[in-house]
């Protein structure tokens, strides 16, 4: 009967999806969010707010610079001129209904129920308006040929992938617009249209430069495009027009901040974080969880210490970025891209448990290539993230969360296959359920009070590290024909 | 992770059906539908949790004789005693999870382990009704449990009421739906049990009794040749007597039971609750109101009426001050008469087929004409016409078309901005997907009807949809007039359902 239903209207069923991904995220939204009482710093929700206030109050040449009345110290912008502007363009909705939460210098750690609600509505409008959309889009782009009720299910992984739903309406942050803006270029390069690809992809970049991750899979993927076009010349024009994109997107987002000589690097200097370890917390990458046999923040200085991370970034990259050049195509650039941003996770510098969230678009996207490894990627992706939802007073949205996401996966039975595979994940999933349950419930002992976030980030580095694998080795052995489509792009 | 490993044995690979009643699509609703109650913990809750709360301390912590007596806290216990006994067993886990809830002087208590515990309490007791909403489907076309899954476990009534409000009603619908689905399969003797316990849980069901007393004597006391039998009538009896003696009997013995009474029968409350309850007489009140306002446009006319004694939402008993004034025995003999078409075609012919619609009915006519009837009483009429609305096709677009009125009625129960946007989407997804459904299965509304039900429904939701503006426009002004204008315009959808039913009973 429901089967039959879904047949038939496959038009308005993504319209379904989209309402219960609504009716959770506003439900996720009713808990708590990082920070929550917690002065004189607060957290993320606090820096929002902050943001919005010295949007809506200072001229934009005061925005990233240190003056009375904007105290960098306390949650200074640090993001690039496009989050800015969306504080701004958010805080309008604050300051219509509740002026007094982004009054400036008064507002400071301002929480009421009301405007709660007024934030968690910002957050939630984002993510309807652009990677909703985008996700549908992308998915369109990416699975035309597949089944619609597959696609659907697809779509429906993308919209109810835990970490996404937790970050961004639990523990409080924007990430739905970068990562919206991304797929929207994923999927606008799919569909063969590289220039508005390059232009959303630059505005990603310019909300949330921690898409930086994705960089050189772009620009692998579009460099290997117009290097198979017929001809120097056109080669040579693809590649300028590219570059005029990049180029005048840039400005066009930088524009206010042009017209000051010196201050476009005075924004520049607040994005890079290089005063801050190679680390922060308990992060599943590479040097947080060899930090426990080899002491690196005591064996290099901070510099040192940022070169050979990216060293060993540019290192773990490679293999993608090359083969991209060499062998552009469309699957193998959804690959590159979870191929590098993963590489950025496990070994670049100053890395954030959140900054998993950026593996895990291409990841979704890919699901319908390999579902269980997506599945799968979400689960470890949040998993991962535990300690940081257990700060946040978030654990029961982080149970809630993944069984609506199991719940969704299961839909598809066939979901287990290869069928080898069964015993491996059921104890990795058991071992999974058993640390999360040690984590909330459990009491570390006093001497290694961080032993549990340890447990957490270990195992699921062991995970990371292998999808790495995994996907490196799927795209050299796999993927090694350039798409027909890429050379003749128009 | 009900959502994995049962339909483990299917070929197909997508939404393909196992053999049994549970497919793929059932089991991932389930355990959507749990999980969204889950992430409903910290949503708002009414004075209701805290009467919970109080009855688990009450019945642990004071000796039997006291339950129906002790006043520590203003939320005395006033449902029958075997609703008692179930916040008795409750509160043995309670215990485990923090005694401190089970303290009678602790009021208002509410500890993170607490909400957790109280919640989780109905999120579990609920599976009652998902049992029977399980056996229901059991002889249905493959795939009904999975939509009947989702009219019942994610029913915007029961996610309004029970996890965001807080009550039990999942339980006890649970129940009064098993008697249902025991009274189908011909078990009148097991029906019979569930219903006393049921009436012993919560006597509001006792609408029900006059539908379950004609049908099982007709059906399982008269032979099929029409001869008496007075053995089963004396089986039946006493299976209900022994029910209500084990209930009431320990209160006759230590000397309360006139207390018990005393609490589950108050009087002085007015005919409306202080929000109107979308059925008869919030037409009438309107009607009254209306009649007040241009009798004093007539000079001369001397009117004995005070300002504001039903809007104001005061619980008393009200006066009218046109109309003539409504007893309690007017409203029983109104209900008693409703029914009575839909007894009597039961006494002459009762077939299993017809129970579920006919109870829904019985129900709907309590609801209707009831003396101080709550919004939430919906639900007892709802959800058995979410049940035939799957198992019988035609029954699937009257359900469609109630359930606009009826939960959107349920809406002024929460207030708080962080719910407004959640209720109004639980429902209208729940209202709209139902519609569609029950037009998909080749029922296209002709006749008559249709222009009227069509412009209802839109002007029922803008409205609906005005309330979240109101203050607005008027600040703080007409605070009552949104209330006014729900109460009044979903009990005209119900009002109607009620008349084309009756009809239908009469003719």
């Amino acid at each position: 009967m429901e089967e039959a239903w879904v047949e038939r209207r496959q038009g308005t069923a993504a319209w379904w999806v989209c309402a219960a991904a609504v009716v959770v995220r506003v439900a996720v939204g009713l808990h708590s969010y990082s920070g929550r009482g917690d002065t004189p710093k607060f957290g993320d929700y606090e820096a929002q707010r902050h943001w919005m206030e010295i949007t809506l109050n200072l001229p934009v040449g005061e925005w990233y610079v240190d003056t009375k009345d904007n105290d960098l110290g306390y949650w200074g912008i640090d993001y690039p001129p496009l989050s800015a502007y969306q504080s701004w363009l958010h805080g309008l909705l604050l300051l219509l209904l509740e002026p007094q939460a982004v009054a400036l210098g008064e507002s400071r750690g301002y929480e009421t129920g009301t405007s709660k609600v007024l934030m968690r509505a910002t957050a939630l409008a984002s993510d309807v308006s652009l990677m909703f959309p985008a996700a549908i889009l992308a998915m369109r782009a990416v699975y035309p040929g597949e089944r619609a009720r597959d696609r659907l299910w697809a779509l429906a992984l993308v919209l109810f992938h835990p970490s996404f739903v937790l970050i961004d309406h639990g523990h409080f942050q924007y990430n739905c617009i970068s990562l919206g803006l991304t797929a929207g270029a994923v999927a606008c390069l799919w569909r063969g249209r590289q220039y508005a690809g390059s232009f959303l992809y630059v505005l990603a970049l310019n909300h949330k430069h921690m898409s930086l991750y994705y960089a050189l899979a772009f620009f692998s993927y579009l460099l290997g495009g117009a290097l198979r076009r017929p001809g120097l010349v056109q080669k040579f024009t693809t590649v300028c027009l590219l570059g005029l994109t990049v180029v005048l997107t840039f400005a066009l987002v930088w524009f206010p901040f042009l017209r000051e000589p010196g201050m476009a690097f005075k924004v520049l200097g607040r994005l890079v974080p290089l005063r801050r370890g190679v680390f922060e917390d308990y992060v599943s990458n590479f040097w947080c969880v060899s930090h426990v046999l080899i002491k690196w923040k005591r064996l290099f200085a901070n510099e040192v210490m940022a070169n050979i991370s990216a060293l060993a970034t540019m290192a773990a990259c490679a293999p993608s970025v090359v083969h991209q050049v060499l062998w552009p195509s469309k699957k193998g650039f959804l690959i590159c891209m979870l191929n590098c941003s993963l590489a950025f996770y496990l070994f670049s510098f100053q890395v954030h448990e959140k900054s998993i969230l950026l593996p895990c678009l291409p990841s979704a996207l890919l699901v319908l290539e390999n579902p269980m490894h997506a599945v799968y990627f979400a689960l470890v992706s949040t998993f991962s993230m535990l300690p940081l939802l257990v700060k946040d007073g978030l654990v029961v949205a982080y149970g809630g969360c993944l069984i609506i996401f199991c719940a969704v996966a299961g839909l598809r039975t066939d979901l287990l296959r290869p069928a080898w595979m069964k015993t491996p994940l059921a104890a990795s999933a058991a071992i999974g359920v058993a640390l999360s349950a040690l984590k909330v419930a459990g009491e570390p002992p006093a001497s290694l009070p961080y032993l549990f976030d340890l447990f957490i980030s270990a195992f699921a580095f062991v995970h990371f590290a292998g999808f790495f694998v995994f996907w490196n080795w799927k795209l050299w052995t796999s993927y090694k024909v350039a798409d027909k489509v890429v050379a003749k792009m128009e | 992770m009900k959502g994995k490993g049962k339909g483990k044995g299917t070929k197909s690979s997508f939404l393909g059906g196992a053999r049994g009643g549970v497919t793929p699509v059932a089991a991932c609703v389930l355990a959507f539908a749990f999980a969204l109650k889950v992430l409903l913990f910290p949503a708002y809750r009414s004075t209701d949790f805290e009467v919970h709360r109080n009855w688990l301390a009450v019945t642990h912590s004071l000796p039997l004789a006291e339950w129906y007596v002790d006043e520590t806290s203003e939320w005395t216990l006033d449902y029958p005693p075997l609703f008692a006994w179930f916040e008795y067993l409750l509160s043995l886990v309670a215990a485990l999870v923090d005694p401190e809830m089970l303290v009678v002087s602790n009021l208002s208590y509410a500890s993170e382990a607490t909400i957790a515990f109280q919640r989780a309490s109905v999120i579990a007791t609920e599976s009652v009704l998902i049992l029977a909403a399980y056996l229901f489907c059991r002889r249905a076309k493959r795939g009904a449990f999975g939509v009947l899954a989702f009219l019942i476990a994610l029913n915007p009534g029961l996610l309004i009421v029970d996890h965001i409000h807080f009550q039990y009603n999942g339980l006890l619908l649970g129940i009064f739906m098993l008697s249902l689905e025991a009274l189908q399969r011909e078990n009148v003797l097991l029906s019979a049990l569930l219903f006393s316990v049921l009436l012993n849980m919560k006597h509001l069901f006792a609408v029900a009794g006059p539908y379950f007393f004609v049908y099982m004597l007709r059906r399982y006391c008269f032979l099929p040749r029409g001869k008496f039998s007075f053995g089963r009538f004396l089986l039946l009896g006493l299976v209900v007597a022994s029910v209500c003696g084990l209930s009431l009997g320990p209160f006759v013995l230590n000397g309360t039971i006139g207390n018990l009474l005393g609490r589950l029968f108050p009087f002085g409350r007015g005919l409306c609750h202080a929000y109107w309850a979308p059925n008869f007489w919030a037409l009438y009140s309107a009607a009254d109101k209306v009649l007040v306002k241009l009798a004093r446009l007539v000079p001369g006319l001397a009117l004995d009426v005070e300002e504001g004694n039903l809007a104001g939402g005061l619980v008393g008993v009200a006066k009218f001050g046109v109309l003539p004034q409504i007893t309690p025995t007017t409203t029983l003999v109104l209900v008693v008469l409703s029914m009575a078409p839909c007894l009597v075609r039961t006494w002459r012919n009762p077939k299993p087929a017809n129970v579920l619609r006919d109870v829904a009915y019985v129900n709907l006519c309590g609801f209707m004409f009831g003396y101080h009837v709550h919004e939430k009483a919906v639900l007892h009429f709802i959800i058995p016409m979410a049940f035939s609305a799957v198992l019988s096709k035609s029954l699937a677009s009257d359900y469609a078309r109630t359930s606009w009125p009826a939960y959107i009625s349920l809406l002024p129960l929460l207030f708080r901005p962080e719910e407004q946007l959640l209720k109004q989407l639980v429902v209208a997804f729940h209202c709209i997907i139902v519609t569609s459904l029950s037009q998909s299965r080749g029922r296209r509304r002709t006749g008559k009807g249709s222009r009227a039900s069509a412009l209802y429904v839109p002007s029922l939701v803008g409205l609906q949809v005005y309330t979240n503006f109101h203050q607005v426009i008027f600040g703080s002004k007409y605070a009552f007039l949104p209330l006014l204008l729900m109460s009044v315009s979903s009990s005209l959808g119900l009002f109607h359902l009620f008349c084309r039913q009756f009809w239908t009973y009469v003719v």
